[in-house]
């Protein structure tokens, strides 16, 4: 086993019923053209913006590929794409939830409102300290905590249009996490969605040795590489023990394992219970269990995520078969008793994933199993986190370990 | 034809909450069977190991069953011990065997140690001493001396592997005539397409970052027409004489997302007559709420009798209702089939490891997992990892 931590016992987490063909979300790159340069970045500039027809064939088969709820339009950066409106629509008219993934530079009052209009019902920001803004002089992730409520408080303006935030863990940035999640915590009706992602890279190791179709590629074809391993091997345990540390209520619930180390947490998922300003913990397996199943058996789809935000006061109906649900139903209690007002206040959920993306370990090259976010390249579904490989080399990276230990026989 | 997925529900499955799980005993084997991608170099494996690897696979996969594999399972001296382990460490015990040493006291002592099933590999393939030159057709009677066997020594859920050749293609249906006539004792049949490498001269073979001989591997070298048979192929013959025999459940290709690696047809009826299949609203239901329950999915039927209640999702289910609905008119001509038992039976078209465009296409939740070295591994794949270090890749020659 590559895993003794004992942080995370997986007997209590639901694992995601999702499989590449039955997926929840879908993904759309609209442009591979951007105005930040972010550490971690594994997109190149090769294409620029994309024909919109083409755009449209691929929301197309990724649909009826993947089966998803919602679709995440991504890039390069889709602020910049000329028809962003349309694309939004088109995913909205055929029936998915259109997400967009963006650093929100240049995103404005009337640009949100044109969006939303257009079906957008969700924007994932990615807001970090390793961005280099130029408008931006903010270095800690605590400072860049003000210009993440400025997103915030512009969607929760205008309404309708969900808040996610997507930060990049760096070593550095690390001992940030529970800053971060203090003021999450704090604006549980705003944010709906915080992903915590490790920083990746592909490492330049004695023993290691990369491959594309066959050959072996030298190291300064290899995409993304780090030759300071210890810069890109943070792990989601690591995420979620700093995390418990501060916050000990944050159990998680789910968890997607690596391909082909299932032993790798790739995704560690917690979701917060609580009014506006306050949590008062967390949802356990069987909820989101029973709402996967329930959305699938009715909808014959995978949930994404909800249209409303506003979870209410029935989610503690669950608290009957979910017995961290109950533990947060019984604290809720206690808290009206101490201030009734708060049974005014409404009750919202906030999903955390700590996640660990694509990573090559002990000579081999762990995806998310399933990957999340399945997208269409050349007619074909692939990891959007090899794009370049293929874009670039024409074929997924491989690895080799050389002298690795194995127990090779003779025919006898 | 092809199948509307819309109308299939993909198996929740994966690797770290899957159903099944597979566990190999010796690769000592009483049979040459043309399919069998596995060969002889360890013989017999230490029953501590097994012990070891049935614990891990359960940790990992949180698997509900283990399918005792081979290599031929009887041959193995421990079997007893293996079977009670996996029992008592609140799996379901599955032997995946030839039969051909199955006797009915030792099948007596199987059943007593908790085995829960069999899987027999019974085709025409096999050459079997005795047995030469029968088709599919005679091989039937075989069949029925195993079932027999498994309902003697104590209602051992009893299931065939079949693997389908081009010359067999046309018995497919009497198999699943004869399956149907014996829904009461048969819960299982796999129609397995055979499966091989073919090089045009246009492909090179890698592991682990070396050219390999292929010619060292028994499924290396095969002519292209043998082993392209598809899924859909298969179901296209079934459809044509059983048009009510729809499948209800899939499992994808990992590489090729289009294909299907597992086709699932689950019969609903009597000994005296078949009503219909289970929808895909069922198979749903029954995985959903054994995991909602049980927290683990489950493999196969826990009571394959399942009785006249699954009438009762009709509710949710169209295909269950058409069987009510030619169940409650058969009871108006034959009034005694009120009393009849009523039975499931799988049927599943399987396509197993294969490369398509140069491109290893397994199954995205495969159900028959193994550990190796300590690692999680394909079943299929076991002897590219023993011969290679790893799993074979097909490189198209450059220009």
């Amino acid at each position: 086993m590559n895993n003794n931590r004992m942080s995370v016992d997986r007997t209590k987490l639901y694992k995601f019923p999702w499989s590449k063909t039955d997926n929840q979300c879908g993904w759309i790159e609209v442009t591979d053209f951007c105005n930040l340069h972010c550490r971690g970045c594994y997109r190149h500039r090769l294409d620029g913006h994309r024909p919109l027809e083409e755009i449209k064939e691929d929301i197309r088969r990724c649909q009826e590929l993947t089966n998803c709820d919602g679709m995440a339009i991504a890039g390069g950066e889709p602020l910049q794409y000329p028809e962003i409106v349309e694309v939004v629509r088109f995913i909205k008219e055929n029936k998915m939830k259109p997400v967009m993934l963006s650093n929100g530079v240049g995103l404005t009052g009337d640009l949100l409102k044109e969006l939303k209009k257009a079906g957008l019902m969700k924007i994932h920001f990615h807001v970090d300290s390793n961005q280099d803004r130029p408008d931006w002089n903010g270095t800690t992730e605590i400072e860049m905590n003000d210009l993440r409520q400025h997103f915030a408080d512009l969607l929760y303006k205008h309404g309708g249009v969900q808040c996610g935030f997507h930060i990049t863990v760096c070593r550095s940035s690390f001992k940030y996490i529970p800053d971060i999640i203090k003021w999450s915590r704090r604006n549980m009706h705003k944010i709906q969605h915080i992903s915590l992602i490790a920083l990746r890279g592909i490492p330049i190791e004695d023993d290691v040795e990369y491959y594309v179709n066959g050959r072996k590629i030298a190291d300064d074809e290899v995409l993304n590489k780090f030759t300071d391993v210890s810069q890109i091997n943070i792990t989601t345990e690591e995420m979620y023990d700093i995390l418990k540390s501060e916050f000990p209520d944050s159990d998680a619930c789910a968890y997607l394992n690596g391909l082909s180390i299932p032993e790798i947490n790739k995704y560690i998922v917690i979701v917060y219970v609580g009014s506006r300003k306050k949590v008062f913990g967390v949802l356990g397996r069987k909820t989101i269990e029973i709402v996967q199943v329930i959305s699938h058996l009715f909808t014959g789809k995978y949930l994404s995520f909800f249209k409303n935000p506003v979870a209410g006061r029935k989610l503690f109906l669950l608290s009957k078969f979910d017995s961290l649900l109950k533990k947060t139903f019984i604290n809720y209690l206690r808290e009206v008793r101490r201030k009734p007002s708060l049974f005014l206040n409404n009750i919202y959920t906030q999903t955390i994933a700590l996640q660990q993306p694509i990573e090559f370990k002990d000579g081999k090259k762990v995806y998310c199993d399933p990957c999340v976010n399945f997208m269409v390249y050349k007619n074909k579904l692939i990891n959007p986190c090899q794009l370049d490989e293929y874009r670039l080399l024409g074929s997924p990276i491989e690895v080799v370990k050389i002298n690795k230990k194995t127990r090779e026989h003779k025919i006898k | 034809m092809t199948l509307d997925r819309k109308k299939l529900y993909k198996f929740p499955w994966s690797k770290t909450d899957n159903p099944g799980a597979w566990i190999e005993v010796t690769d000592r084997c009483d049979l040459s069977c043309p399919g069998c991608f596995r060969h002889r170099i360890e013989g017999d494996r230490p029953i501590e190991e097994l012990k070891e690897d049935i614990l891990l696979c359960k940790k990992i996969t949180n698997c509900d069953r283990i399918a005792i594999a081979g290599g031929e399972p009887l041959l193995y001296p421990h079997l007893i011990e293996v079977v009670d382990f996996i029992a008592k460490n609140d799996m379901k015990p599955m032997i995946l065997t030839n039969g051909e040493s199955l006797t009915l006291d030792m099948a007596k002592e199987l059943k007593k140690a908790g085995l829960f099933q069999y899987y027999f590999h019974v085709d025409s393939g096999q050459k079997r001493p005795g047995w030469e030159g029968k088709n599919e057709i005679e091989l039937n009677a075989l069949r029925e001396r195993f079932a027999q066997i498994a309902w003697d020594s104590g209602r051992v859920q009893c299931g065939y592997n079949i693997t389908v050749f081009r010359s067999t293609l046309k018995y497919i249906n009497s198999i699943i005539e004869w399956g149907r006539k014996n829904i009461d004792k048969v819960q299982h049949i796999s129609l397995i397409t055979f499966r091989g490498l073919h090089n045009d001269g246009k492909k090179k073979y890698f592991a682990n970052g070396k050219q390999i001989d292929l010619s060292r591997l028994k499924i290396g070298q095969k002519k292209l027409s043998e082993i392209n048979i598809g899924t859909e192929e298969i179901y296209d013959i079934i459809s044509e004489d059983y048009p009510m025999m729809k499948p209800s459940a899939y499992l994808a290709g990992s590489a090729k997302p289009e294909t299907y690696k597992f086709l699932i047809i689950i019969n609903l009826g009597s000994k005296k007559k078949i009503y219909g299949v289970l929808g895909r609203k069922t198979v749903e239901l029954n995985e959903i709420s054994h995991h909602l329950r049980r927290s683990r999915y489950q493999a196969g039927f826990e009571n394959p009798k399942i009785g006249k209640k699954i009438y009762l999702l009709s509710l949710f289910d169209k295909e269950v209702r058409k069987s009510l609905g030619r169940f409650l008119l058969h009871a108006l001509i034959r009034p005694a089939a009120l009393f009849d038992s009523v039975y499931l039976q799988c049927v599943n078209i399987q396509q197993p490891n294969e490369f398509i465009d140069g491109e290893k296409n397994l199954c995205d939740g495969c159900v028959n997992m193994m550990i190796y070295n300590g690692d999680l591994i394909h079943s299929c794949q076991l002897d590219e990892y023993r011969f290679f270090g790893g799993p074979i890749q097909e490189i198209k020659k450059l220009e």
